[in-house]
């Protein structure tokens, strides 16, 4: 459905050049959920930007639902992004123009006669649950409110394709949730390809099918979510991945100077990282019983991606270096990943 | 109420018809000149705005030419641009003096003015909006329409609020060099032959008229607010 080929942008400002997109390329299915996360500055916005153009790449081709986009005129474009919706962070709502009015906003000069125009509108605003503020003017709405209806406008011209840049990022825990069940819901049963803008690492886990890491303008770890999750290879990655789980609060817990974690002389402080439909065996039992270990559990986090369990563990595991090591053994035919992160 | 004005301000009661026919002359050319500046002062502020670099009709040799056409008829004190245009405005409506020679030096006056107010009231619209009617496939145009001048409407009025406010100004300088109107009538009686009565009417009187033009443009552009 997207597919980016060697795709490049590059700002000129004055004396100063800024590599924002260097060299990606990539290639989204049609129905998917893609994500591509980076901290500030990774270039991420500017890579969706180039998707329908509203930055034109320096170098590469844009090619959206078999056309390629670089290759069109001013005009060609503009009916080619009626059928790529957009949403922002800061929602974009134009405040002169009612719920109603904004939903309608992209309809006129579509063709349609006012009549089907209102029966679009309508059912859009009944798609994203906004029926009985239509009159309402944005300023009026809460921040989920206003995604909806931005949400509603950016489906109006039944778009293949649905950007989103930065669309939770204004928005608190339970709203985004509720947001990116409407996206879903949209994905679902409209069968539109997404591709989500963000920096937080739950949206992806929540929503998304494949992710993109960004860094540095570069696309520099991709595949599906699962496995991007299971085992990052770059520190960025392996940095978002954390962030989801409290697992990398014992970094804090050994720095911390009331030293709340005591290792006794054999003692491995240990992390399990759970790859791979793991976790339904019953492993700490079995360590315990087989190689004799005094396992304490500190620190646990496991949940579903895409309905396969992820996550890990940190334990201290008493019994001396030999057993130890015959348990890590044991635990990485398993697919469990050991991490020893200090003993005593 | 006759005798007590007569009372109070017996030079003014005894000009009253002077007074009256210098008020229309006022109305008349703040009306005519105010009507034109607004069909050709806001067109020049899109211009202005929209031809900058970044903007959505970027052209630079435009944007500088207009902005150097605006900021030369700005930079001339009204009085002098008022001198000076006297020769084209015989050229153009036929005659310098009286409500009609005035128009002209007025419009240049105010159209360069009102050209900068709407590019300000139009730099406040959020660039993302711009950014999400480019993404839905509005064509620039479009966007000047549906989007800038419809979502720059309270920042508009307050533009186009204070240039009428100007603009009565403007026709109180243009009376002193033959334009007629309320100006005219306070250098003719007030200052000429020493009747402070008339001077300070004349005063009351436009400052009312300014109040409710200010008062008119709050109004909607509160009510065009959201």
């Amino acid at each position: 459905m997207i597919r980016l080929e060697h795709v490049s942008k590059r700002f000129e400002t004055g004396k100063h050049t800024v590599e924002a997109v260097r060299d990606v390329s990539l290639h989204i299915e049609k129905g998917k959920i893609a994500g591509i996360i980076g901290f500030s500055g990774a270039g991420k916005s500017t890579l969706a930007r180039c998707i329908n153009l509203l930055e034109r790449p320096t170098q590469g081709k844009v090619i959206v639902g078999g056309a390629e986009l670089t290759a069109l005129n001013e005009k060609q474009l503009r009916e080619k992004r009626k059928k790529i919706g957009m949403i922002f962070q800061h929602f974009n709502l134009f405040a002169s123009r009612t719920v109603y009015g904004n939903v309608a906003y992209p309809l006129k000069g579509s063709g349609r006669s006012r009549g089907e125009i209102d029966q679009k509108v309508r059912s859009l605003l009944d798609l994203v649950g906004l029926a009985d503020k239509a009159d309402a003017y944005p300023s009026q709405l809460s921040g989920g409110q206003k995604q909806r209806v931005a949400i509603a406008r950016a489906l109006a011209n039944d778009p293949e394709v649905l950007l989103s840049d930065e669309a939770t990022s204004a928005l608190d825990p339970d709203t985004t949730r509720s947001i990116l069940r409407l996206l879903k819901e949209v994905n679902r049963t409209l069968g539109i390809t997404i591709v989500i803008i963000t920096h937080e690492m739950g949206v992806i886990k929540e929503i998304c099918d494949q992710v993109y890491v960004m860094e540095g303008g570069q696309v520099v770890e991709q595949g599906d979510v699962f496995h991007v999750f299971a085992s990052p290879q770059r520190a960025v990655t392996r940095k978002f991945v954390d962030s989801t789980s409290n697992l990398s609060r014992i970094r804090e817990l050994l720095d911390d100077p009331a030293n709340p974690i005591q290792l006794l002389p054999g003692d491995y402080l240990l992390r399990l990282n759970y790859l791979e439909r793991s976790t339904s065996q019953a492993l700490i039992s079995t360590l315990s019983r087989q190689f004799d270990l005094d396992i304490n559990i500190l620190l646990g986090n496991i949940e579903l991606i895409d309905g396969n369990p992820l996550g890990g563990l940190v334990v201290i595991a008493g019994g001396g270096h030999d057993r130890v090591t015959a348990a890590a053994e044991y635990l990485s035919e398993r697919n469990v990943l050991v991490e020893v992160i200090a003993h005593g | 109420m006759a005798d007590l004005l007569n009372q109070i301000i017996p030079d003014v009661v005894a000009r009253s018809d002077q007074l009256w026919q210098a008020f229309w002359q006022t109305i008349q050319m703040v009306g005519i000149s105010g009507a034109i500046s607004l069909v050709l002062g806001i067109p020049f502020g899109v211009l202005l705005f929209t031809t900058k670099e970044g903007g959505i009709l970027q052209n630079r040799a435009v944007n500088f030419i207009l902005g150097k056409i605006c900021d030369f008829f700005r930079s001339i004190p009204f009085i002098l641009l008022a001198i000076l245009l006297l020769g084209m405005s015989r050229l153009i409506v036929g005659t310098g003096i009286g409500v009609t020679g005035a128009i002209i030096p007025l419009l240049f006056g105010t159209i360069p003015f009102l050209g900068r107010q709407t590019e300000s009231a139009l730099a406040e619209v959020p660039a993302g909006l711009i950014e999400a009617a480019q993404s839905m496939g509005s064509s620039p145009w479009e966007i000047v329409w549906r989007v800038y001048l419809r979502e720059a409407v309270p920042g508009i009025t307050r533009g186009v609020t204070i240039t009428i406010v100007s603009l009565i100004n403007f026709t109180a300088v243009a009376g002193t060099i033959g334009a007629g109107g309320l100006g005219n009538f306070a250098v003719m009686y007030g200052h000429s032959k020493h009747l402070p009565q008339i001077t300070w009417t004349v005063i009351l009187i436009i400052v009312i008229l300014v109040s409710l033009v200010q008062w008119t443009g709050s109004v909607i552009a509160k009510k065009a607010a959201h």
